[in-house]
């Protein structure tokens, strides 16, 4: 098993009212599942996702990562977790509009101080047929063209768990296709990946599909 | 991290560079404002010690040989004192350093004439015991009047008395001891001394406080390891030839003293006046001169004391508006770049490194303005300063970056701008 979430809880307090996010969510996930989370709009999915990829702590709750206890406290330990085992795929996507395409998909890479840049990144690139953009600038392109530079870049680095919110909310259907053909090459090598969607298409195309309402998984 | 500067600084330029302007600025402005504080607080210290400061000098130089041997030479010398002294077109100031030998000194080297060029050797000094050995001690001669306008301060003891300022052989000559001596003599030590020839006993009466001094012309004397007498006036009528040498001597030295003008004398006019004082006498032309204050006394014309004050009130308001402005446009630059934070995160990068590279980039600033602020005082006053509060202030300003980014580059702003993005794309 690679992921066990056991009694999640999620609280967010605005102007000393509380609202209750997750609530004792709990999943296993094994290596090379590929699963859908649906729900509606804010009913928890991203903070789940975020919770799942390092980026915010629960309130209480378990996070087990190949047997071992993720939520330490320690922000180190976090970010090791981060860097060597998840690509996230974010809603709003996090491109830097400031240098191209190609750099942002580097950006792991060279965070990694990793060598081959350059054939990884075509390699990619053909898988996901960017090839003709990476030289541009995110500001350049359109928003589904942005959608897959932002999947290049979670992927590039192979990470072990791919979490993906919303990843073809903006592609057309040919698009939508080659995302799919994408991810579910990574789930047959062994990659795991998490895709937060309204999809029905791509959620069908998932092994399992789990559903959060008002923060309680179903 | 390297890219991540270049980022920054290209993502918004005109905001860095404003950053970096407004950095600039105030430390310019700050570092003027200490030098001109510091500048003028030395020079006002300096000043209102002289509060009457001199304007001229005067010496006694030529045909000075010929009055030891004319029997009147001595009156036409004291009659110049007097008339210098009586003036009403100045004030007179008699300062001379005249060291004095003292006789069998035990005390540190350093208090002897010479000590600092290395020419401070003892010699032998004839007396009625047989030859003495005597050390130049050095030695300044002063009127009353000049404790009135000079940094001359009792530690303890007493000041001369004007009796103090005639002279007789029957009793010793009454000394102030400068700061530094407190430690080898006391109150009512009895000295002996040879001053130009002449044995004197010195009773010392006091000790002046430390850092007491007097100004030579443009110069100011520190008095710490001085022996400050009384430039007396001699009561007795010279009895032989040594002693009509000696007061010629003397009165040679207290006819060179200096001026400060009265209101309406004009300083053109001064060796005018003196040399027509001086040929009433009987005796030659005075060399005058004017004592220039150059800098110090143009710059304190152009600013006065409020405009001192003003302008270093004024420096301290534009460094905390420019200080304010800096750091608003901070906040703004790490809110902005909040997002390219986020995109280095979830791509592995450690939330310390940002927050290492933001502390770096204003460090980079910071230094920056510290150079510029120096060059800036230097060019204006060509003179390299730099002062210590740039370097608190340098401190003090990285503490609050440090906190800043401690509050807003964390990761709850990260999860929490996932999450408002998110909301944004909904």
């Amino acid at each position: 098993m690679l992921i066990k979430l056991s009694g999640i809880k999620k609280t967010y307090s605005h102007r000393r009212r509380s609202r209750n996010v997750l609530t004792d969510v709990s999943m296993e996930i094994l290596r090379g599942e590929m699963i859908a989370v649906m729900g509606a709009s804010g009913s928890g999915k991203s903070t789940l996702l975020n919770i799942l990829g390092g980026l915010d702590f629960p309130d209480s709750g378990s996070y087990c990562y190949n047997g071992k206890e993720i939520m330490t406290g320690k922000q180190a330990d976090l970010r090791l977790f981060r860097r060597e085992h998840i690509g996230i795929v974010p809603q709003s996507l996090l491109l830097i509009n400031q240098i191209s395409a190609y750099k942002n998909i580097a950006l792991p890479l060279e965070i990694r101080k990793e060598k081959h840049i350059r054939e990884k990144i075509e390699s990619v690139s053909k898988m996901l047929r960017i090839e003709e953009l990476i030289g541009k600038k995110p500001g350049k392109l359109s928003v589904g063209e942005c959608q897959r530079v932002a999947i290049a870049r979670a992927v590039i680095a192979q990470p072990e768990l791919i979490l993906a919110d919303e990843p073809t909310s903006a592609l057309d259907q040919d698009s939508r296709d080659i995302v799919a053909e994408l991810f579910s090459r990574l789930c047959s090598t062994g990659t795991t990946i998490i895709i937060v969607t309204h999809d029905h298409g791509l959620a069908e195309k998932c092994g399992r599909s789990l559903s959060l309402k008002c923060g309680i998984l179903h | 991290m390297k890219r991540m500067f270049i980022l920054n600084f290209c993502s918004n330029p005109v905001k860095s560079v404003l950053m970096l302007i407004f950095l600039m600025i105030s430390f310019s402005v700050l570092n003027t404002a200490m030098y001109i504080n510091d500048k003028y607080g030395e020079m006002t210290q300096e000043l209102r010690s002289d509060t009457a400061l001199v304007d001229v000098c005067i010496d006694i130089y030529s045909g000075f040989g010929d009055l030891y041997k004319d029997e009147g030479g001595l009156n036409r010398l004291k009659m110049m004192y007097k008339k210098l002294a009586s003036s009403d077109l100045f004030r007179y100031y008699e300062i001379y350093t005249q060291f004095m030998y003292v006789l069998n000194y035990d005390g540190p080297p350093e208090f002897k004439y010479g000590y600092d060029a290395g020419y401070d050797e003892d010699n032998l000094l004839d007396t009625p015991k047989g030859k003495v050995r005597a050390s130049r001690i050095n030695c300044v001669q002063v009127s009353k009047n000049c404790f009135d306008i000079y940094n001359m301060k009792l530690l303890n003891g007493r000041y001369f008395s004007d009796k103090d300022y005639l002279y007789t052989s029957e009793k010793p000559l009454p000394v102030i001891m400068g700061y530094e001596y407190r430690d080898y003599y006391k109150i009512g030590d009895v000295l002996k001394g040879d001053y130009i020839a002449k044995k004197l006993d010195l009773e010392i009466v006091g000790f002046l406080k430390k850092d007491s001094h007097i100004r030579k012309g443009e110069a100011l004397l520190y008095l710490d390891r001085y022996i400050v007498m009384p430039i007396f006036e001699c009561t007795e009528e010279p009895s032989d030839l040594d002693e009509r040498v000696f007061q010629v001597r003397h009165y040679a030295n207290k006819t060179s003293g200096y001026l400060k003008l009265m209101k309406g004398t004009v300083i053109g006019e001064v060796p005018g006046i003196i040399n027509s004082i001086s040929a009433s006498c009987g005796l030659d032309n005075y060399s005058v001169w004017h004592i220039p204050y150059s800098l110090k006394v143009d710059f304190l014309t152009l600013s006065n004391e409020y405009m001192a004050a003003g302008l270093k009130y004024l420096g301290y308001i534009l460094m905390a508006v420019f200080f304010i402005l800096f750091i608003i446009l901070f906040i703004k630059s790490v809110r902005a770049q909040t997002k390219i934070f986020a995109a280095y995160i979830i791509s592995g990068a450690s939330l310390k490194s940002i927050q290492h590279y933001l502390l770096l980039e204003i460090s980079i600033f910071i230094l920056t303005a510290n150079i510029v602020g120096v060059l800036v005082t230097t060019a204006i006053f060509r003179l390299p300063y730099y002062s210590i509060y740039l370097l608190f202030v340098s401190i003090l300003l990285l503490g609050i970056i440090a906190l800043i980014i401690v509050r807003t580059a964390n990761s709850g702003s990260i999860s929490q701008l996932l999450l408002e993005e998110n909301k944004n794309v909904d």
